[in-house]
Parts: structure tokens; sequence; C-alpha cells
């Protein structure tokens, strides 16, 4: 039985984005319930300790990012803030938008995770990013204690990246090749790079060849193209063919009717404080400025109901440094051992529910081990169940044979089987499962969103060995 | 805040025109009191006043209603009963319900393993309903975690009219190193079916109420039956470790 006492876990939050690069390091502190059994560890409070200042991403080449600048920066932040990788806990590092796509992001990606604290994940993806920067924007908390739905539009140099929360979960992203960086500019106000979305969907892209002279028209007609597609993205459905030809991920077939939207993110900045009518148009040598103004000048613009953001620019980094890590169930089973366990690909089970007999568990089961190893044959991996049917003695039994069979037959007898289960069940399951095959170790961990989860990473126990810190994340390099 | 979803709603309850009708369906739905209802004039809506009569009715039967004795003897329970001859008695001298007669101390001598590490009670308290909805799929639950920490697990038993502290009792005359009691919780309007769980390390008549701990609230929408057994066998070893239960294991 856990005492009502509050434990404090650093967190670090390191964003690696197209144009900019950011750390923040916060405290997150942990309630722990003085009772046992249904009650849950929570996040009580998080605040943000240190930010970073805000620098620009740096690149060795077109396609490749600087890596030892980036370590060099993140050693430097951690150090400001007073804490050493041996402080830090928890946290995470996203690479974002254009920077996820060069070729050293995922090894830079996870050495930065490695080496920035105990258990600090490495995530990339785009629509994991729009509900990040939106709980980075507070709009979890905004849209639970007022009931509403709110849309972040998190603009970056490289990606526009929506998320919808209603009621307090994220419902919706909607991410387009759409930003600020889509046409660069070298200091003569020559043009020194187009993006290849806009050659490929922007039908007066000739105008901006390489090298072509300066023309302001031109560079407002892009910007104006450019907020169309985020204003459609963020309005639809129905979505403009263009929107839909620049979408990464798909885009969802139902509009929620949204009571509040915020931007975010560099460009999404300079839309909410209006500051951009007043700066000069190439002030970051690219189209940032010129497409908030286009935002803010738009016709439509007016009918949404736009609301300041606390974070704006820092959102994602926000997001990443206190919102990544959550926390299991309080009866969870744990073999500590195995832990942490990092990038486990998630593997669902699915229709459970209709499978009566142990044989058809285990099939099932055997089915999703298959798919989990599908590409390479490592034996780490992770099983959900979003539901094993009713909660009673003789169907957790049954489920618990199934799958230990399953694993008997294809999986070797030292790798651990890791499973995560919607439902509150993690202790008799893991129990169950113990008791079906006592040599593998077996962590069973319940009560966490696994809506559309890739990967899981599970750190050691925490709250005197109650709960364990989980992340369900994404890691796409390459959208 | 948006306007034009205004419109009346049959799905909001008893509200007619509310201001916002999605806020106040959200409203209901996350939490099982009787918000939302409306009211016809000062007075509740009819379907309102019989739903709660109905459910204040359920509630009252989960108190007087006794434990079906097929399920005392499928569990393979050893029964007995605390001082108090009836439901009346029980609900009227709380301390009848806290103690069991030297007869009752003989019978369990006679009929349970002695000096066990654990001792299992089931007692009936303020809810038969409880018993009969948690007990079976909890119990074998915990019988295979306690099996499973090897802990020397004595004959479980049932006491009729039984409090809390009957647990005390009944692991005095056994010997027993810790006491679990699961006992009927008091019934509210939401649930008749919840069930808590009491804990005690060294049971003794007398022993006071700070040295024990519990887990609450075991019921389908609470926590599972089944998953509340296989906690219950963890909080037994970590009292059985730590050789103590209740405040003396910091808890507040």
């Amino acid at each position: 039985m856990e005492r009502d006492a509050a434990e404090t876990l650093c967190s670090v939050g390191i964003d690696v984005g197209t144009t900019t690069t950011q750390v923040v390091v916060s405290d997150l502190t942990l309630q722990t319930p003085a009772v046992d059994g249904a009650a849950s560890v929570e996040v009580l409070d998080r605040t943000v300790h240190y930010r970073s200042p805000i620098r620009e991403t740096p690149y060795a080449d077109a396609s490749t990012i600087d890596t030892d600048e980036v370590l060099a920066f993140v050693d430097r932040e951690l150090r400001k803030a007073g804490r050493s990788p041996a402080d830090i806990d928890t946290g995470a590092v996203i690479a974002t938008g254009a920077a996820a796509k060069t070729r050293n992001a995922e090894p830079l990606v996870d050495r930065l995770a490695e080496r920035s604290g105990e258990f600090v994940v490495a995530t990339a993806g785009a629509a994991y990013e729009a509900v990040l920067a939106g709980r980075g924007a507070g709009a979890v908390t905004r849209s639970q204690s007022e009931g509403t739905t709110v849309a972040t539009v998190d603009i970056g140099g490289g990606t526009t990246n929506v998320a919808v929360f209603v009621d307090g979960t994220a419902r919706q992203t909607r991410c387009i090749d759409v930003g600020g960086r889509d046409v660069q500019f070298d200091r003569t106000g020559t043009v020194a790079s187009v993006a290849d979305s806009v050659r490929d969907h922007y039908a007066a892209a000739g105008a901006l060849s390489d090298g072509a002279a300066d023309s302001p028209a031109t560079h407002r007609r892009l910007a104006s193209w450019q907020a169309d597609r985020i204003l459609d993205c963020v309005e639809g459905p129905p979505f403009d063919p263009t929107t839909e030809a620049l979408a990464i991920g798909p885009l969802p077939s139902w509009a929620p009717e949204i009571d509040e939207v915020r931007f975010t993110g560099g460009v999404g900045r300079l839309v909410a404080d209006g500051e951009s009518v007043d700066r000069d148009p190439y002030a970051f040598d690219d189209l940032g400025v010129r497409l908030a103004a286009a935002l803010r000048d738009h016709p439509r613009f007016d009918t949404l109901p736009v609301r300041e953001s606390a974070t704006d620019i820092r959102a994602t980094v926000v997001g990443v440094g206190t919102h990544t890590t959550t926390f299991s169930g309080r009866t969870i089973a744990v073999d500590a051992s195995v832990l942490p366990v990092r990038d486990l690909p998630v593997v669902a089970v699915g229709g459970l529910d209709a499978a009566e007999s142990a044989a058809a568990i285990q099939q099932r089961t055997a089915q999703a081990i298959e798919t989990a190893r599908d590409g390479d044959a490592a034996d780490e991996f992770a099983l959900c169940f979003p539901s094993i049917g009713p909660l009673t003695y003789d169907r957790v039994s049954v489920v618990a044979e199934g799958i230990a069979a399953a694993y008997a037959a294809a999986v070797g007898e030292d790798c651990p089987l890791v499973a995560l289960t919607g439902q509150n069940c993690a202790k008799v399951l893991g129990q169950t499962l113990a008791a079906a095959d006592g040599s593998r170790p077996t962590i069973v961990v319940d009560e966490l969103e696994l809506d559309g989860a890739q990967y899981v990473d599970l750190g050691a126990p925490v709250a005197n060995g109650t709960a364990v810190p989980a992340t369900l994340k994404t890691l796409v390099f390459d959208e | 805040m948006t306007t034009n979803d205004n419109a009346p709603s049959d799905d909001a309850g008893g509200v007619e025109r509310p201001t916002n009708a999605r806020r106040l369906e959200r409203l209901t739905e996350s939490h099982p009191s009787r918000i939302g209802v409306g009211r016809a004039g000062p007075r509740p809506r009819t379907q309102t006043l019989l739903e709660f009569r109905a459910d204040h009715g359920e509630a009252r039967d989960a108190v007087t209603t006794h434990v079906d004795d097929n399920l005392v003897n499928r569990l393979d329970l050893v029964a007995v009963r605390s001082r108090a001859t009836s439901k009346e008695e029980f609900l009227a001298d709380p301390d009848r319900g806290r103690d069991v007669s030297d007869e009752t101390v003989e019978r369990l001598r006679e009929g349970c393993a002695e000096k066990p590490e654990v001792q299992i009670v089931v007692s009936d308290g303020l809810s038969s309903t409880a018993v009969e909805a948690n007990v079976p799929e909890l119990l074998p639950a915990l019988l295979d975690g306690l099996d499973a920490r090897g802990l020397d697990v004595g004959t479980p038993v049932f006491v009729e009219y039984g409090r809390v502290d009957v647990m005390d009792a009944v692991g005095e005359a056994l010997d027993a190193e810790c006491c679990v009691n699961l006992i009927g919780e008091r019934p509210g309007l939401a649930t008749n079916e919840s069930l808590s769980a009491y804990f005690v390390y060294g049971p003794e008549r007398g022993k006071s109420t700070a040295k024990k701990s519990v887990i609450s609230n075991i019921h389908r929408s609470g926590l599972p039956p089944v998953e509340a057994g296989a906690e219950i066998a963890a909080v037994l070893e970590e009292i059985h470790e730590a050789e103590r239960s209740g405040v003396d294991r910091g808890e507040r």
C-alpha cells in the first residue's frame, strides 16, 4: 500500500525540427494514491523548469544533420539547466518535419535518447508530433475542463500538424507537407531551394526556380496557396484534392465541430500574435512570415475560433518533455529484471472477444507473433490486448492458456512475454501466465491508451513498484 | 462556445432545452450520479423518482438478504455466525457483529487448519449482494496468487452477520498470522455490489482500526473482482514480509 506521498521525476524533451532545435527540462510530480486497488498513478503537476534558446537545426548538408553540433548543444543546455544525464529520469527525443527525413535522423535520435537520461525514448512521426504539440499547448486540459473540442495547428518549417482533442482525448490528426521552409532564400533574397511538395503540387512553381530573382508578388501568391491548404486541412473533410495529395498519412473522414483553434510552432506563433504584419517578410530567410500573414489575411481566418496558446513555438518540445511518459494502472505484473525495454514493436491481438477456446486464442496470438516478427526475426516485441473478453476467472484462465501455448510453440524460452492490456487485468493475467509458463520473464501492463501505438518503451517501476512509466509512440522517419 | 447544438435532445435526460446539450451529455456520462435528470415543477419527474426508488429498494435488499447457502457450499467455506442471531440484531448492535461465541471458536478449531500464515474470511457485512457478485470470481484468483507465492493458507471461513473486525476474533481463534476479510460494503444508490478487502497482521480482538489496511470499491465497474484477487494476494505477501499492517506500514 502506497503512501500518499509525491514522487518527482526529472523529464527532458528534445525536439529536432526542420528549422529549429530545442530542449526543455521539466519536473513531473506523481501522485500515488494512499489506498490500493482501483486508483492509478497520475501526473499531478508538470513544471517546465528550463527552456533552452531556440537554435537553428544544424545541417552538414541538405540531407544530413550535423550530429556533433546537436549533441554539443544538448549537453550544453542540460548543463545550463543544472542537470546531468544521471539526474534525468525520463523524457523523449523527437525528430520532426524535414529533419526526420534526413539520412542520419534515426541514429541521431537513438543516440540522443540513449545518452540523455535513464528512460529517455526515441520518437518520430507527424501524427505523434501533432498530438504532442497539442498536449504541449494545453489542449488536453482545456478540452477536458471546458468539455470542448480543441484543434491545435502546429505550423513548422516542413510540416503542418493538426490534432483535434475532444474532452481531453486526441481524436484526430491531420498532417500535411506545408511549412515555412517550403522555400528558402539566400541573403540576397534569391530563391535558394524549393521543397519537392511545392514543385510537385503548386501549379505556378515554375516561377520559383532556383536562382530566380526576388518577386514579392510571386511569394505572396504561394503563401496564399499554402494558407488555403492549411485552412482546408483544419476545416475538412471534404478536402481539396491538392490537400489530400500533400497529406502525410490518412486524413479523417468526419469533421468534428471545433470550438477552439490554437496556432503553435514557429509559423503558428507569428499567426497567433499578429507580429507577422510588421515583420520583415524575409526575416527568417524563408516563407514563414509571408505564410503567417497570408493566414491572417485569409477571408476564412476570421471565422475560426482562434485562441492564443501560452506555449506557441515551444508547443512540441514542451509536449515531448512533459507528455510522452504515461503511467500504467497500479495493478501490474512485472519481472523487473527485464526492464527497461525500448522500441518494442506493438502488435494488437484483435478479435479476441470472439475467440472462445484456448486453441482459438492460441491461433490468434500466433498470428500476431508472426506479424510482429515480419521483416526481422527478433523476439523483442509487445502484444497488445485491447479486450480479452469478460473479466471472469474462467475467461482469464482460458486466455492465459492460449497465449502461453502460442509463446511456447513459437518464441524462445528466455524471451520475455510483454503484454499490454486495455482492461484492468494485468495482475491476474500476469499471475495466470506465470503459472502456465513459470520460467519465462513476464510483463503485463494495463490501463494504457493503446490507440495508434506502433512502439512501446517501458521503464523501471516507480511509486514503490506499483506502476511503470510507459511511452506508446510512433517511429516513422520516412513519411 | 458554439451555439448551434442547443436544440433540445432526448438524450440529454430530463433537461428540456439545455444551453449546451453536448456538454450536459458528457457530464452525465462521466459520472454515475443523478445529474441532468430534470424536474417536473418543483418535484422529480416520474421516471427519475421510480428509478431512485428502485435503486433504493435494491440497496435495502443488499443489506437485509442472506448469502445463498449453495454458494457458501460451492466455494467450500466453513460457515459460522457472529454473536448476532438475526439481521435485526446485527444492525442494531454492531459489537455483536465483531465477535464470535466460545462455541463458534470451538467449531472453527474443529473445522479449520490452525496457525495458517493467511486466514481468508468472507463476511456478508452490509451487502450480501456484493459477496454473491464478487467472491466467486475473486476467491480462485486470490488462492492462485497465494499458492504461487508459497504462502500457507488456512481454511476459508464464511461469517454470517459479520463486521470488519470479526476477522480479529476468527484469526485469534485459529492463531493466524494475517487475516483478510472480504466484506460487503454499505450499499449506495449507484451500486449495491461493492466489496472491500480488509487486512490485519497479528489479528486479536480489540485491535485498532489504524492497524488495518483496505482495498475498497471491488465490483464490476470498479476494481474487477478477478483482478482484485490477484492484487489482494500481492498485498498479503507484503504484509507477511513486513510483519505489519495499517499505519504501521506507513499508510495514511
